[in-house]
């Protein structure tokens, strides 16, 4: 421990010189590299840049502005829900239903546009809605049943693929209105819109993370339940929170998908879910919870949008391409755990030769 | 600091005729307690005498049988710790509670953060952080994280948080066994300051010199009774000793001597990254050397670091014939030795299995070939073993975890006798285990030294040590303490050895 100094010797002291600042910065930058998030959001700049180098060099057409304006439309129906799965995980949740909620989402809102007549906002509305509507589904399975998540989120997501599916009548929706699709190719000024959307709920899941009570407690409960519960912290409600803005989330992820191909197909987003768990584990997020930040998720996102559309420029077929995501998450995910499991190998062989061995 | 509007010197906290059992064992019999407000309360015992059943008790963490708790003359029953910790109590314990990933100003402010709107209001909260922390002498960066603090920073951050909290009553279990002397002279100021300022303060440690001269009044357990509480000024080590023994501590009758002089384990100059130093010593064919230390004194450190569990940074452990290197407990099993570890279920069963599959686990070679087992065989040995221990079991098949303690244990002890082992290793094997069967694996810890097996039995119970062993050796804060020949030994100079005072 420090010498102790009371705030009033504090107060006093003389303006620091130029070595105690320096000194002072660097105890700053150990204290926030010390947290294990930051060195993994450390370590995925340095993969961005690195593959965006990469393939700056191999293809002219990767750095133009048209293809990372792509690449951002790419990425944002991720995006979006990656933000609120990431608060799920944090809280010790896990949300693998995203999924099927996209086609629920989907298929209500083609459903409401093109049987009821309602006015697409209303429509696209409801699509969300019933994204939310799953979401405390979920939460009911896992808070108030205290059915464990993986189980629970993997039976909704089972079961809201089948619900899509009946009531679309196992085909994408007949009769919705050629309007349905502007949302998707609609911009807000410059920029597209699910470019917009992902942006904002970013800021607004970042904004939750960082600056609310909601994203303190999502913290405290993943990370030491029992510490929470102690303090009086609110974990039931925290987790149910989570789980309704983790299901909204996936909702708008679920409209935009489906009015890009102009209906509610209940087939859609099959195989979101792990693109999302994915990004949130690539980015940080720890799967005991406690540990995870949306600025981690973000660029995970962004790394692994960009390497698809790398591959893609370079011509890679798309079965290498997974070949090449799973290495990069096991390694990415796995190198830490690796280096330490080494380092502690040869101090242990170090130990053993300057032993006495019989 | 805010500001504590408590009078000081009234009653805090009134504990009378607490009982608890667990199963058949009574932790608690008839506990008193009384703290004042404005005071540092020592509470001592020997290791079992009721101390953590009674904090468990304060702290909701388990509810009593009988008896009467009253905070400030209100009667309380707390059903859960957040009960507790409402009430105005707040335990720290060894293993701090503290969310690893939040900073420390986070970790203070932990269900007491400001906000507006759901929308935290932190700079102005981090003011009151830093004031709380730097009135108990600190001035940790607040943003670090508590994963990267040190046991004596944790400690702090927990106070901050239990004064934020507005607690009324701190309990401290065993606050500076991980500290060095300077943080426990910062700590003592602390709580000096806390007791200025009205707090209660519960303080429970193994130092008893450490405990007079911090506590204004003392109180001793034994055996789950309060047998005294007084000043602790003009009150000396050895009188709270005295009073921690009693005199009419039932012994176990001395069991004959078994030992043959050819040494069967030989350990030297031994040092470990669990805190052990410099440990030496030899064990005979037949010999049962006890080994006694509280709480922390390296007992089941030593233990592991035997079995080849925990990594030896310094020094040999030989086995007499073998000349392996005992690196892993896979090597200790195959050069003879068994373990029956202090967490009989957590380290010691396979609590989902039979009492077949676990007495064969730890020598398979005996009774397969090939990696193919030969159920018969396999039955007829664990058959022999389980009527030869008087294990009470349904049938073989039946799973271990419904047995009872005496019965889980003898599986355990069972598995190393199988095939014969050179030395056994009993960490504490008679807690939680009903007086009949401790009175059997007493009888089996005799009757395998007359095979000539050689017994390392760690134990928390005196008199358990002293009735069985040939030696006993005596850790203090991972060293050798003393070592008493079976002439030489008495409750009072081995219990005064443990507590780092001379025999």
């Amino acid at each position: 421990m420090n010498k102790p100094t009371s705030i009033n010797e504090k107060l006093t002291a003389t303006p620091a010189t130029r070595p105690e600042r320096l000194a002072a910065f660097r105890g700053s930058l150990s204290t926030w590299a010390a947290r294990p998030s930051n060195q993994t959001f450390a370590r995925n700049i340095g993969i961005l840049f690195l593959v965006g180098i990469v393939f700056s060099l191999t293809t002219d057409r990767f750095l133009t502005v048209e293809n990372l304006t792509n690449v951002l439309r790419q990425v944002s129906f991720v995006g979006i829900t990656s933000c609120a799965v990431t608060l799920v995980m944090v809280a010790g949740g896990l949300d693998l239903s995203v999924g099927s909620v996209v086609a629920i989402a989907g298929v209500v809102a083609a459903k409401f546009a093109a049987n009821a007549g309602w006015p697409l906002e209303a429509a696209f509305g409801m699509g969300i809605l019933a994204g939310g509507v799953f979401g405390s589904l979920n939460a009911f399975l896992v808070v108030g049943l205290r059915i464990n998540p993986v189980i629970s989120t993997l039976g909704t997501l089972y079961m809201g693929r089948g619900i899509a599916l009946l009531l679309a009548g196992g085909e994408p929706v007949k009769g919705v209105p050629l309007a349905f699709n502007d949302l998707a190719t609609s911009t807000i000024g410059p920029i597209s819109t699910p470019v917009f959307i992902f942006v904002t709920v970013a800021a607004v899941m970042l904004f939750i993370e960082r600056k609310t009570l909601l994203g303190r407690w999502a913290v405290a409960s993943g990370g030491n339940t029992e510490a929470a519960r102690l303090s009086g912290i609110p974990i039931d409600r925290t987790r149910i929170t989570l789980y309704i803005l983790s299901g909204l989330a996936a909702g708008i992820a679920g409209i935009f998908i489906n009015s890009r191909v102009a209906t509610g197909d209940p087939n859609s987003g099959v195989g979101f879910e792990f693109d999302v768990i994915v990004a949130v584990i690539l980015g940080g997020t720890a799967l005991a919870g406690g540990q995870g930040t949306i600025i981690g998720t973000v660029v995970a996102v962004f790394i692994l949008g960009v390497l698809g559309n790398g591959l893609n420029l370079l011509g890679v077929e798309s079965f290498s391409q997974y070949v090449v995501k799973g290495i990069l998450l096991v390694f990415a995910v796995g190198i830490g755990e690796v280096l330490r499991g080494t380092r502690r190998t040869l101090a242990r062989l170090g130990r053993l030769s300057s032993l006495n061995i019989g | 600091m805010r500001e504590l509007n408590l009078s000081i010197d009234h009653e805090l906290l009134a504990v009378e005729s607490l009982a608890k059992s667990y199963g058949g064992v009574r932790a608690l019999r008839s506990a008193d307690l009384h703290v004042r407000a404005g005071e540092v309360h020592a509470l001592v015992g020997e290791n079992g005498a009721g101390k953590s059943t009674l904090v468990r008790i304060l702290a909701g963490a388990t509810t009593k049988d009988s008896g009467e708790i009253r905070l400030e003359g209100i009667p309380v029953d707390f059903q859960s710790r957040a009960e507790s910790m409402r009430s105005g109590i707040s335990v720290i314990f060894q293993h701090a509670n503290l969310v690893p990933q939040l900073s420390v100003a986070e970790n203070v402010t932990l269900g007491v953060e400001q906000s507006r709107l759901g929308i935290l209001r932190d700079s102005a909260q981090r003011r009151v952080v830093r004031d709380v922390l730097a009135s108990l002498g600190s001035n940790i960066d607040l943003n670090r994280v508590a994963a990267s603090l040190r046991s004596a920073e944790r400690q702090l951050v927990e106070i901050a948080r239990a004064l934020l909290h507005e607690s009324r009553l701190l309990i401290l279990d065993e606050p500076t066994a991980s500290l060095g002397t300077d943080e426990v002279t910062h700590l003592h100021r602390v709580l000096a300051e806390l007791r200025a300022a009205g707090l209660g303060i519960i303080y429970i440690s193994h130092r008893i010199e450490e405990v007079l001269a911090v506590s204004d009044r003392i109180t001793v357990l034994r055996d789950g009774r309060t047998v005294a509480a007084r000043d602790a000024a003009g009150t000396r080590t050895e009188q709270v000793v005295s009073l921690m023994i009693g005199r009419d501590s039932d012994l176990v009758a001395q069991t004959a001597s078994h030992a043959r002089p050819d040494v069967v384990l030989d350990v030297g100059g031994l040092n470990t990254e669990t805190g052990l130093h410099g440990i030496t010593f030899t064990l005979h064919a037949g010999e049962v050397l006890g080994v006694y230390g509280l709480l922390g004194s390296g007992r089941t450190e030593l233990a592991h670091a035997i079995f080849g569990a925990d990594p030896i940074t310094r020094g040999h452990v030989h086995i007499a014939g073998s000349n392996v290197y005992i690196g892993t407990p896979r090597r200790a099993v195959r050069a003879g030795i068994g373990l029956v570890p202090e967490e009989r279920v957590l380290h010691g069963l396979f609590p989902q299995l039979s009492v077949l599959e676990n007495m064969s686990s730890a020598r398979p070679w005996l009774y397969s070939r090939f990696g193919l087992v030969n159920e018969g065989a396999r039955f007829r040995l664990v058959d022999a073993m389980a009527r030869r221990l008087g294990v009470k079991a349904a049938s073989l098949e039946q799973v271990v975890s419904a047995l009872s303690g005496g019965n889980q244990q003898k599986v355990v002890l069972g598995r190393w006798l199988i095939g014969g082992s050179k030395l056994i290793i009993l960490d504490d094997p008679t807690v939680g285990v009903d007086v009949g069967a401790k009175q059997e694996i007493y009888r089996l810890i005799s009757e395998l030294t007359t095979d000539g097996t050689a017994i390392l039995l760690m134990s928390s119970e005196l008199s358990e040590v002293i009735g069985l062993s040939d030696r006993v050796m005596v850790l203090n804060e991972g060293r050798i303490a003393a070592t008493f020949s079976r002439g030489q030994m008495s409750e009072e100079s081995i219990l005064r050895s443990a507590h780092g005072l001379s025999a």
